[in-house]
């Protein structure tokens, strides 16, 4: 079901260019016009159904894009999604929890019956069979976001997916491969999502897998904070923080065994041509238990993909373990993409090693502030990165975001016209270590708390 | 990222500019096989140097005191004003009345720093009782100059060496005063035992040569987690760390704030007091306030709270910085959110008030206050936690029936509402006697 009917002209002209054989380079009419003629349609659109946008837009008095500048002011951080009040989960008040998803949502959510809900996890369900299909991030707090999703968003987000996942060169959507993820199958995540989209394009029939077992919920990340919070009132007990860590060893004794159970199916099926993805970590680990089997270097088919992602948390890895990895799977090849959560398209990295910022996405290099945008020409250009993804229905895509990166928004040795981004992409929280001693004499409760964070 | 210099680096009392060359790791020890400079001078005469220095603190004849209130105007963008303000009120930390108060309090008087304190115990033995000078670090916190006055001013009076490891964001006011300490009283015993200087905070090249019992006894650590954090790896036997932590601080508010019109607008003024002491940037400055009422007069305090928070005071500006985009966002989305949320006064740096049912996940910065409706002020106290430092009360006559919960709960500092601001001498501060615990005590027991 399509939750709207909105048309969107100018946006249907760039997705229409996901379907050429290079959706990176096959543009042939003025992409930079195009891009702002989807952003004005979807601020229109989205102002008429975002109370947070329209609020916004009132409050900087911004009512029509006429250039690219005009929507700075309106980007939304990170924050805005994990901004509601946490004891609306802990204390179960998803009414509340409803109310304050509406503030960001373009579709109407308030009908939702969402009595009889217990936990959160029966929340995200209960919004998934109304068409709402939430994702979630969650950072070391445990304090998840909540993305509003809907079946058009799905739908798009499976278009975009599988025409930019793996190129250049682009994978073409023929169900030859196996698809494995090593994650969970099914729950309130991207990589769900992802893992779906995937399946559907590429997977032979009965060659999609994934932690079947494993759904990812919600409520264990959100435990975390639930204890967090009574750790800092004072009223957990010992007995609660032993329990605590003793639930996570054996949830990590699970996802060991899920881990396990898939690279059995990866190293059987390694002669032919496989779509892989997961965490560097994980793939290390397969990579320590093929070696165990005896099973050397270079065997995989060379139409296979594998895709890295980070999460070296916690883990002690040789230094040159990607070097290594990557020898493993040869002549299988991996990609690398730079996105985040809150968007539908991502970049991928070319031959020459550079981002490509896809013509569904309008990248917006601001000042390290995030408020002045930067000119937009050939050659090098840093700054904050801000992107306006117009491809989404169901909430905003105007979205600023914490990293610091170098752009160019001229044509890339590949050959291909920009705007690309370069490989060194960095955190604004990981600078500036020169005020680590910028001290002052208030803090919270936070440096009172040890150990309580997610693996 | 440039490097960061002090502008004055004092070594042992005496000024060496010279910021091109690394540290001499060598002159900012003193060696124990000689006792501490001032550890035969009578305590009297400590702050009689005390005074002259404040005096001169006063008056500011070379403007040395001007030119760090400047520079600390310039360095953490407070208004010039509130950093005059600050620094013309910095010589009462010298004052010798206030100094002798809390040798009295804090020590039960100067006997036990100037000789050996007689003492006899319930069994008729006797024995003596030493306050040993101590050899400290101090690891200073700089959003507030007062910080190292109070640091130079208790280092002083317990005889022992210091080295003050200055803060990125200021490098001057402890230069400053010991600059002036130095005019006054040349190459004298105090003077000789002050070191300011600046590394990068964690520099494991500094940090793991000095903090070492071989040089020092105690690491003196003011606030930011990670400082306290780092420099912890180093604490060990015969190293101790003496911490002033990170803290916050709340205000409770009871109905009798109602009774009046006037008194209304009073607590609200009384409550900007407390929650914009430099702009919201200190531990005493509070951020959450528990209030007694009905819906209507909390809204109505909320109002008037907004428009006293938007008023200068002599250490908040009116329009302080603009509220980070973050927290903005995430009080824009609250402010949609109907009855349950209110919002009161700017996101541009006047002052922010948000009221809600449970205190706010996030952390309230850039003069906001969270205003949060209690049935009874007894329900606040759960509020309080180890992290927390002052509570403001109002009225002063309802600390009694509330201040051994808050106590209970982990707070350390129970105030007449409106008098958060400025540690009084002789007092605690962050929940311990500073004197008591800087001295190494010694007995010779007969």
């Amino acid at each position: 079901m399509r939750m709207t009917d909105t048309p969107t002209p100018a946006l249907d002209r760039l997705l229409q260019l996901l379907e050429r054989p290079d959706p990176l380079a096959d543009v042939d009419f003025d992409l930079e016009a195009a891009q702002l003629d989807a952003v004005r349609e979807r601020f229109a659109d989205h102002r008429a159904r975002i109370v947070l946008v329209d609020k916004r837009a009132t409050d900087t008095g911004i009512d029509s894009v006429e250039s690219l500048a005009d929507v700075v002011p309106l980007l939304f951080s990170h924050t805005a999604y994990k901004s509601y009040p946490e004891s609306f989960v802990t204390a179960g008040r998803w009414d509340r929890l409803l109310a304050w998803l509406q503030t960001l949502s373009a579709v109407p959510v308030g009908h939702i019956d969402v009595s009889g809900v217990t936990d959160v996890d029966g929340f995200v369900e209960r919004l998934d069979a109304a068409g709402s299909h939430l994702l979630t991030s969650s950072g070391t707090s445990g304090k998840p976001s909540f993305l509003q999703q809907s079946d058009l968003d799905v739908e798009r987000g499976a278009q975009i997916l599988t025409a930019l996942w793996g190129s250049p060169p682009r994978i073409p959507r023929s169900r030859e491969h196996r698809v494995v993820q090593l994650g969970p199958a099914r729950g309130p995540a991207r990589l769900v999502y992802a893992h779906r989209a995937k399946s559907d394009a590429w997977s032979r029939p009965g060659a999609s897998h994934a932690f079947e077992d494993e759904p990812l919920r919600l409520s264990e990340i959100m435990a975390v904070a639930k204890l967090r919070k009574r750790v800092a009132a004072g009223e957990a007990t010992p007995g609660e923080l032993a329990d605590f860590e003793s639930e996570a060893a054996v949830r990590r004794i699970r996802m060991d065994k899920a881990l396990h159970d898939l690279v059995d199916v990866i190293l059987e099926n390694r002669g032919e041509p496989m779509l892989l993805t997961g965490l560097w970590r994980q793939l290390w680990d397969l990579v320590e238990i093929a070696r165990e089997r005896g099973i050397p270097d270079g065997t995989f088919h060379p139409d296979s993909v594998v895709g890295g992602a980070g999460g070296l948390k916690g883990a002690v890895l040789p230094e040159d373990y990607e070097a290594q990895t990557r020898a493993f799977f040869a002549p299988a090849r991996f990609v690398k993409v730079y996105g985040c959560s809150e968007l539908a398209s991502s970049s991928p990295i070319c031959e020459a090693g550079r981002y490509h910022v896809p013509p569904t996405l309008v990248l917006l290099m601001l000042s390290d502030d995030g408020e002045t945008l930067l000119p937009r020409h050939a050659g090098p250009v840093t700054g904050r990165v801000g992107f306006f993804d117009p491809a989404l229905d169901s909430r905003w895509g105007g979205l600023v975001t914490g990293d610091r990166a170098t752009a160019d928004f001229g044509r890339c040795e590949c050959g291909r016209p920009g705007p690309t981004i370069e490989d060194s992409v960095v955190r604004y929280s990981e600078l500036g270590q020169g005020d680590d001693d910028r001290l002052l004499c208030s803090g919270t409760i936070d440096a009172y708390i040890r150990g309580l964070v997610r693996e | 990222m440039s490097r960061i210099e002090a502008p004055v680096r004092i070594v042992k009392g005496g000024v060496s500019a010279s910021a091109d060359r690394g540290l001499d790791l060598d002159a900012l020890v003193w060696p124990r096989n000689e006792p501490c400079p001032a550890g035969a001078t009578p305590v009297a005469e400590i702050i009689e140097v005390l005074a002259e220095t404040g005096a001169r603190m006063r008056e500011d004849p070379s403007g040395r005191l001007a030119a760090a209130a400047a520079a600390m105007a310039s360095s953490t963008g407070l208004d010039r004003r509130i950093a005059d303000n600050s620094y013309a009120g910095l010589w009462r930390v010298f004052d010798p009345e206030a100094l002798r108060c809390q040798v009295e309090h804090e020590l039960g008087g100067s006997d036990v720093l100037d000789g050996w304190r007689p003492f006899v115990g319930h069994d008729g033995r006797t024995a003596a009782v030493r306050a040993h000078p101590p050899r400290l670090i101090h690891v200073l916190a700089g959003n507030a100059p007062g910080v190292a006055a109070m640091s130079i001013a208790r280092g002083a009076l317990t005889k022992g060496v210091h080295l003050l490891k200055l803060p990125s964001n200021d490098l001057f006011t402890a230069p400053a005063i010991l600059e002036t300490m130095a005019e006054v009283a040349p190459d004298h015993p105090v003077t000789r035992s002050f070191s300011a200087v600046y590394w990068r905070g964690g520099d494991t090249a500094v940090e793991s040569v000095l903090m070492r019992p071989q040089y020092f006894d105690k690491l003196v650590a003011w606030g930011g987690e990670a400082a306290i954090r780092s420099a912890a790896g180093y604490i060990g036997p015969g190293f101790e760390l003496v911490a002033f932590d990170p803290k916050s601080s709340i205000s409770l508010i009871g109905r009798e704030a109602w009774d009046t019109e006037e008194s209304m607008t009073r607590v609200a003024s009384l409550l900007a007091d407390d929650a914009t002491i430099f702009n919201q940037e200190a531990c005493t400055s509070s951020r959450f306030a528990y209030v007694e009422g009905e819906p209507g007069q909390i809204d109505a305090f909320c109002a008037e709270l907004a428009r006293a928070l938007a008023q200068d005071r002599p250490t908040a500006s009116a329009k302080a910085a603009a509220l980070p985009a973050e927290l903005r966002e995430e009080i824009e989305v609250l402010s949609l959110m109907g009855e349950d949320f209110g919002t009161w006064g700017d996101f541009e740096g006047h002052g922010l008030v948000v009221r809600s049912a449970d205190p706010v996940d996030f952390h309230p910065t850039g003069k906001t206050v969270n205003v949060v409706p209690v049935h009874r002020l007894t329900d606040a106290t759960a509020h309080a936690s180890v992290a927390t430092q002052t509570v403001g009360v109002f009225p002063p006559g309802r600390k009694v029936e509330i201040r051994d919960a808050l106590a209970n709960a982990g707070a350390q500092r129970v105030v007449t509402l409106g008098g958060a601001m400025g540690m009084r001498p002789g007092l605690t501060h962050d929940g311990f006697y500073p004197l008591h615990r800087f001295v190494r005590w010694v007995t010779d027991e007969d």
